[in-house]
């Protein structure tokens, strides 16, 4: 852990002025990322997890530089992302790329499978003939699991898995160090999305990609990431190593949202006796002060009411944002030696 | 409200046969190729497909709400009554009344110009002859079923003032207005946030109780039909390819499809191998779909048979049934 990460943001916050209804305060500001620290060395992948306004695509859409560094920092091998000039930025896309989440729609529908993986080698690297770029293209396609035949092909001409593993190439053609990928596989029918995993798996190892992987699929995460971040309302609530996270989750959310995840097991299904979590996230235009979990947390206590908890380490590879973290910790372990 | 759940053994809706053809303009494709099926009052079956499966389009030919390029025959028999095919007019007096929808995106199944009260209540003047009055109280039980907090002022919002969560549960409000015999659920959860997903299964499985109602749950997540389905049905390729309790699928699959599919699945409770199981290639095109079985392709156990002859749905034990000639799996 002591050589510099490949990606790191510092008590990063991206916020957008949102117009209200005067009736209810005007003008506002919606806190999508609201203090994110965060590391991510080469070669290892971060997976991101948490509900629908947590965050989680802001972040990645703040790397990318498509949305505004309100405070805080980005950088990226060392380098700030703050204030980059349009010219920087090209250096910054060829370490950088992105996978989306729905396949069909990020690809451009009136190109050719050759032009769209061709497109960023042709923007961002030194020039090459056509013959060069044919080669890496027809070595791209075979690396994610097409074949050269599809060269000519239009992106409707294909399945999402294919149209996903397309979008691969695309990402890889210029030879990232980082790929950013937000829901990759959560479009795709279950039985493809095993393939686009283990191909992003495989790619990782060959390549030494880092990947930060953001999905609101649990068990997805669980399977691909090295550690693991879970966000709520814009912040960090807990940190760890992936193993740390899913073994001994100290947070009442992880804890909530791990027993939310439907099991394909109907006796274990049913024999579950679920923390419900009541109602929905709060808005992040109006995160409920101290704790922004402490509304929905079963162990709310007044402390909770007033001061926000910070994110602290309890071990040296799990880092917690909760009063009680330690007496959770305690529970945890009482528990598993009565059992 | 009785809560006792009464699973009376004649079927409550008999699907015999089921199938759809889509005219297109140089061809015709036929997306459901067969499918038979029971459900019994108070049950809840669970029918699981990938896309092309099949799965959306029995339901909306069960209820006469296929696309007008759309042929259904067959017979779907509801409370010993065929409505496959009848007019329009007797239709709308089963839909809405005797069996209910509940569909993925509850925003576009409301009427953004009208208060959740007035589209309530219709369903009951209309289906029930009720006064505005009875209506109104009939709709805010049910709000209150649903535990929609506050029901007495929400009655009063419109659809864009409700989170994604609470909207659904006005939809299954709505839907259990009449207390019908089946409520149809398509994926009503896949929009949702796992928390509250979670929360939307405990509802459904509560109010199934609670109402005697019968549930068909149609999705493409064999962990929420874990959680609340006792039978399932498992689509492929416009065909039911098993079905069976839940356990026997769960544990004693004797198709590889099922086996295949709950394989590829990442646990959230189990540590993790170092690779998943993956079925390679994609679900089939229904234009061109192969011939034999359509499983065949991505299949591996596949024999020279499986190319050439389509095999049937076949018992195993009881109501276990699958339609697979490779005989070495389930043991």
């Amino acid at each position: 852990m002591s050589s510099a990460p490949l990606l790191q943001t510092r008590a990063l916050k991206v916020h957008y002025p949102v117009s209200g209804n005067a009736r209810r305060g005007g003008n506002h500001l919606l806190r999508a990322v609201d203090g994110v620290d965060m590391k991510l060395q080469r070669g290892k992948t971060l997976g991101v997890v948490g509900e629908s306004g947590c965050g989680k695509s802001t972040l990645i859409r703040a790397i990318l530089g498509f949305a505004p560094i309100s405070a805080g920092d980005i950088l990226v091998k060392e380098a700030s992302l703050k204030n980059l000039k349009p010219k920087a930025w090209r250096s910054i896309r060829k370490s950088v790329q992105v996978i989306y989440q729905d396949p069909l729609a990020s690809l451009d529908p009136r190109m050719v499978v050759r032009d769209i993986i061709a497109e960023p080698m042709r923007a961002l690297l030194p020039r090459q003939s056509r013959s060069q770029i044919h080669e890496r293209v027809s070595d791209l396609l075979q690396q994610v699991g097409l074949s050269t035949r599809h060269m000519e092909r239009y992106p409707h001409e294909f399945s999402g898995g294919q149209c996903q593993r397309i979008g691969i190439a695309r990402a890889l053609a210029v030879h990232p160090e980082l790929v950013l990928c937000d829901e990759p596989v959560s479009a795709l029918d279950v039985s493809v999305q095993a393939q686009i995993i283990n191909l992003l798996q495989s790619l990782q190892v060959e390549h030494g990609l880092a990947m930060l992987f953001v999905a609101h699929d649990l068990s997805v995460v669980r399977h691909i990431s090295h550690e693991v971040m879970v966000m709520y309302l814009g912040q960090v609530v807990e940190y760890a190593t992936r193993d740390e996270l899913f073994s001994r989750p100290m947070h009442p959310y992880t804890q909530a949202l791990m027993m939310a995840v439907p099991i394909p097991d109907p006796v274990r299904a049913r024999n579950r006796k679920p923390t419900l979590l009541a109602g929905e996230p709060p808005s992040p235009t109006h995160p409920p002060p101290g704790c922004r979990f402490h509304q929905r947390c079963p162990l709310a206590q007044p402390l909770c009411r007033i001061q926000p908890p910070e994110l602290r380490a309890i071990t040296p590879l799990h880092a917690v944002a909760c009063h009680f973290a330690e007496q959770i910790q305690q529970q945890n372990f009482q528990s598993r030696t009565d059992g | 409200m009785p809560s006792i759940l009464k699973t009376s053994d004649s079927p409550i809706l008999k699907v015999r046969d089921l199938r759809v053809r889509f005219n297109l303009a140089h061809h015709s494709l036929e997306a459901i190729r067969g499918v038979s099926f029971d459900v019994r009052r108070g049950e809840a079956l669970g029918i699981v497909g990938e896309s092309g499966s099949g799965k959306s389009q029995t339901m909306m030919a069960m209820l006469g709400l296929l696309a007008a390029n759309g042929v259904a025959s067959g017979e779907v028999w509801l409370e010993d009554r065929q409505i496959l095919g009848i007019r329009e007019r007797d239709l709308n007096t089963i839909r809405g009344n005797r069996m209910a929808v509940v569909f993925q995106d509850p925003m576009s199944s409301l009427n953004p110009y009208l208060r959740i009260e007035k589209q309530m209540t219709e369903t009951l003047r209309l289906h029930k002859g009720m006064s505005v009055a009875s209506a109104r109280k009939r709709a805010l039980e049910m709000l209150e079923a649903v535990k929609i907090p506050g029901a007495r002022q929400r009655i009063r919002c419109y659809p864009h003032e409700f989170s994604g969560g609470m909207r659904q549960r006005v939809m299954i409000a709505m839907a259990l207005l009449c207390e019908p015999a089946v409520l149809v659920a398509d994926e009503p959860t896949t929009a949702l946030d796992v928390t509250v997903q979670a929360q939307i299964i405990y509802l459904l499985d509560d109010l199934r109780r609670d109402f005697n109602t019968a549930i068909i749950l149609i999705t493409h997540d064999m962990g929420v039909v874990a959680g609340l389905c006792e039978r399932v049905l498992v689509m492929y390729g416009g065909r039911v390819i098993e079905k069976g309790q839940a356990e026997d699928l769960f544990y004693r699959s004797h198709h590889p499809y099922t086996a295949a599919l709950l394989n590829a699945m990442p646990k959230v409770d189990e540590a993790c191998g170092e690779r998943l199981k993956v079925i390679p290639g994609s679900p089939p095109d229904l234009q061109h779909l192969p011939s034999g079985c359509p499983f065949a392709p991505r299949c591996e156990y596949v024999m020279a048979r499986c190319l050439e002859e389509e095999p049937g749905l076949e018992t195993v034990t009881g109501d276990h049934a699958r339609a697979c000639f490779y005989d070495g799996l389930g043991g």
